[in-house]
């Protein structure tokens, strides 16, 4: 219909191949890095190498064996336990922010009143009342001596959770209006630098002995990651008729039987979908796994990091192959939900 | 006939009735609200559950002066107890501030470049060509490389005798040996390129997608009554695509504030402070200056300015115009 001239199709080709180019650079350069024997690592020796001359699969080697101590090379150990501990982690968290993000997801779907829409004074003003009904129970459980075991810390947060009602309860008496919307903590929990809460969670993880555990880190990734699962399957599942549901009541299903047999299954590719996106967020944490893992459960990325920053030589290739390990599930992964990725990382609020 | 008429044992049958059906509200599996309370609670109260003990504890730390080497484990804070000091501190250090401003200098030319840049990659993709669909997949495959690694890549990338330096030798014709990420001027145009790069393709995906659903019909009707492409693109596209654009500049703007893994991998914050995001800035004042309680308050402030940020943030993201999206 609108045939464009010749020069405008060759000079869009030219520009698609410039950009997708440039952007695939950096990725070929790990790639090739992974490929390249150790002459061929820097140009030290006058000349890039810009393919692998003499492609080898040694740093693939190297990076997966344990080595100890000889010649000019530092003890290494292998990156095979980072990578179980990568899976088993990512996994666990992502089953677990299932488990607690689909429910809750339907409840706002179904049966939200929740406006979502909190001003931030009453936010931090509702905070600010709890932390100073709070802070003097903290010291006293403190000079108890109760808090650094696990029963102080349990009393006090379902005194916490107790004075938490109490206190929604008594605003509402005051300001009409929502003082308190699961929607909005939960969107905005994803707002906080993960560095701000993790000093104190790295508290009550050691009180819990739960530091370099597999399910302390899963405990954690599940409640980082739960707000987008949240999102996203709201956002499916507005887009299931709720006369479904109804039907299904009418014609003799309970609440949870409308749930799990007709909702449900018709989430499914949306499931799927989250489960897959909610897994790459997990195994690209890095931030978390640096903190709260020390030597037996490090996953693929601080144990990177440990090979970047305790280098003896540089280490190009090794790195480069583990690197390579680390990107290709999560790509995988990627473009087999690419329909979904914008819905994921939008929160649900871009649909396409 | 009236139907409330006093008959005793009329009334005594519904005040029965009455009763039962009072009675059937509480802990009714079959009851809506009883459902709908069980979807939520669990979400609520683990939220609850992980977040209520370290906020406190946060609180609790950030008003005494105790860090691991002073002494005794945190629980004995309280025999340090400084009310506000920390607090004051926070607001009178410059490092801190210079942090928190850096940090929105990088998010804000980061995200503003990647909008520029995945509009007009978007336009570039609007039509069909011969491998459209490969090159498409491509350009989604920087978004999806772990951040972590892609600034091990981008370490690479930027190492005097990388392969940038090896290009730019090649296109000026002599040996260009820049240290990149030893100067505090490149080092931030090292880290917005990464940031840039990793992000651009998501920028990419949301501009098509609306691109794509723009109705056709006014694009054609604009045609015909003789508008340029820059008139189409400035009155037609942008207000049609505006509630997409700021949903999406929300979201990547709020993301890249928290940017630390990228960041960390490359410079860890240097050379000096030229790099030091407020993740990073915390970071090190927590591990490695080992200032526990100064963390924490830093923490808390965080929070304070990120709570009132983000609801002003997250406006653009509720219901009118998600659909409109």
């Amino acid at each position: 219909m609108n045939q464009r001239p010749t020069w405008q199709i060759v000079l869009r080709y030219v520009l698609v191949l410039i950009v997708v180019g440039l952007f695939t650079f950096p990725t070929y350069w790990m790639v090739s890095m992974a490929f390249k024997p150790k002459i061929e690592w820097s140009t030290a020796h006058g000349t890039i190498y810009w393919t692998p001359q003499d492609p080898t699969l040694e740093n693939f080697e190297t990076v997966l064996t344990e080595y100890r101590g000889k010649f000019f090379r530092a003890n290494q150990s292998s990156a095979l336990p980072s990578i179980r501990s990568s899976i088993i982690v990512s996994i666990g968290g992502t089953l677990f922010a299932l488990l607690i993000g689909t429910l809750a997801a339907y409840g706002l779907s179904r049966f939200s009143v929740d406006t979502g829409d909190l001003p931030w004074y009453i936010a931090l003003g509702r905070l600010a009342l709890l932390i100073l009904v709070l802070l003097p129970f903290m010291v006293l459980w403190a000079w108890l001596g109760i808090i650094r075991y696990w029963y102080g810390i349990l009393s006090f947060t379902l005194l916490g959770i107790g004075a938490d009602h109490l206190i929604g309860r008594l605003l509402a008496l005051y300001y009409r209006g929502p003082t308190d919307s699961l929607a909005f903590s939960i969107l905005q929990l994803r707002m906080f630098p993960p560095m701000a809460i993790v000093i104190p969670v790295m508290i009550m993880w050691s009180a819990f002995k739960l530091i370099d555990t597999w399910y302390g880190l899963v405990a954690v990734y599940g409640v980082v990651t739960f707000p987008f699962v949240v999102w996203l399957m709201k956002s499916f599942f507005d887009e299931i008729p709720r006369e479904l549901d109804e039907a299904a009541i009418v014609d003799g299903a309970s609440n949870w039987g409308a749930f799990f047999k007709v909702v449900l299954p018709l989430a499914k590719g949306g499931l799927a979908s989250t489960a897959l996106f909610v897994f790459i967020l997990n195994w690209s944490d890095f931030l978390v796994a640096l903190l709260l893992t020390t030597r037996d459960w490090p996953t693929i990325p601080v144990f990177l990091n440990s090979l970047v920053s305790s280098e003896i030589g540089a280490q190009h290739g090794p790195k480069a192959a583990l690197g390579l390990l680390a990107v290709i599930p999560p790509v995988v992964f990627g473009i087999l939900i690419q329909r979904y990725l914008v819905r994921g990382l939008t929160f649900g609020a871009i649909k396409r | 006939m009236d139907r409330n008429v006093a008959i005793p044992a009329l009334q005594e049958e519904r005040a029965k009735s009455a009763a039962r059906l009072q009675r059937r509200k509480f802990l009714d599996m079959s009851d809506v609200r009883f459902f709908s309370a069980s979807l939520t609670a669990p979400a609520q109260y683990i939220l609850l559950f992980i977040i209520m003990f370290p906020l406190l504890a946060e609180v609790y730390i950030s008003l005494t002066s105790w860090t691991p080497t002073r002494g005794g484990d945190w629980t004995q804070a309280y025999r340090f107890w400084d009310w506000g000091n920390n607090y004051v501190e926070v607001f009178r250090d410059l490092a801190f501030w210079q942090a928190l401003g850096r940090t929105f200098l990088i998010a804000g030319v980061a995200v503003a470049l990647e909008f520029l840049l995945g509009l007009g990659i978007a336009f570039l993709f609007l039509e069909e060509f011969p491998g459209k669909r490969m090159f498409y997949t491509l350009m989604l495959v920087p978004m999806m490389i772990v951040p972590a690694v892609a600034g091990y890549v981008f370490w690479l990338f930027f190492q005097s005798n990388g392969p940038l330096n090896a290009i730019v030798s090649l296109l000026i014709g002599q040996p260009f040996t820049l240290i990149w990420l030893a100067n505090d001027v490149t080092v931030m145009i090292a880290v917005i390129v990464a940031e840039v790069w990793e992000w651009t393709p998501l920028m990419f995906l949301i501009m098509l997608s609306g691109l794509v659903g723009l109705p056709e019909d006014q694009m054609r009707a604009a045609t015909m009554l003789g508008a340029t492409s820059w008139q189409k693109f400035r009155y037609l596209m942008l207000p049609m695509l505006k509630p997409i654009i700021i949903i999406a500049l929300v979201i990547r703007g709020m993301e890249a504030a928290k940017i630390f893994d990228m960041v960390y991998l490359m410079t860890q914050g240097g050379p000096a402070q030229a790099t030091e995001t407020i993740s990073i800035y915390m970071y090190k004042i927590a591990f490695q200056q080992v200032r526990w309680s100064y963390a924490a308050a830093a923490a808390m402030t965080i929070l304070v300015i990120m709570t009132i940020l983000a609801s002003y943030a997250l406006r653009p993201l509720q219901t009118p115009q998600r659909e409109a999206a």
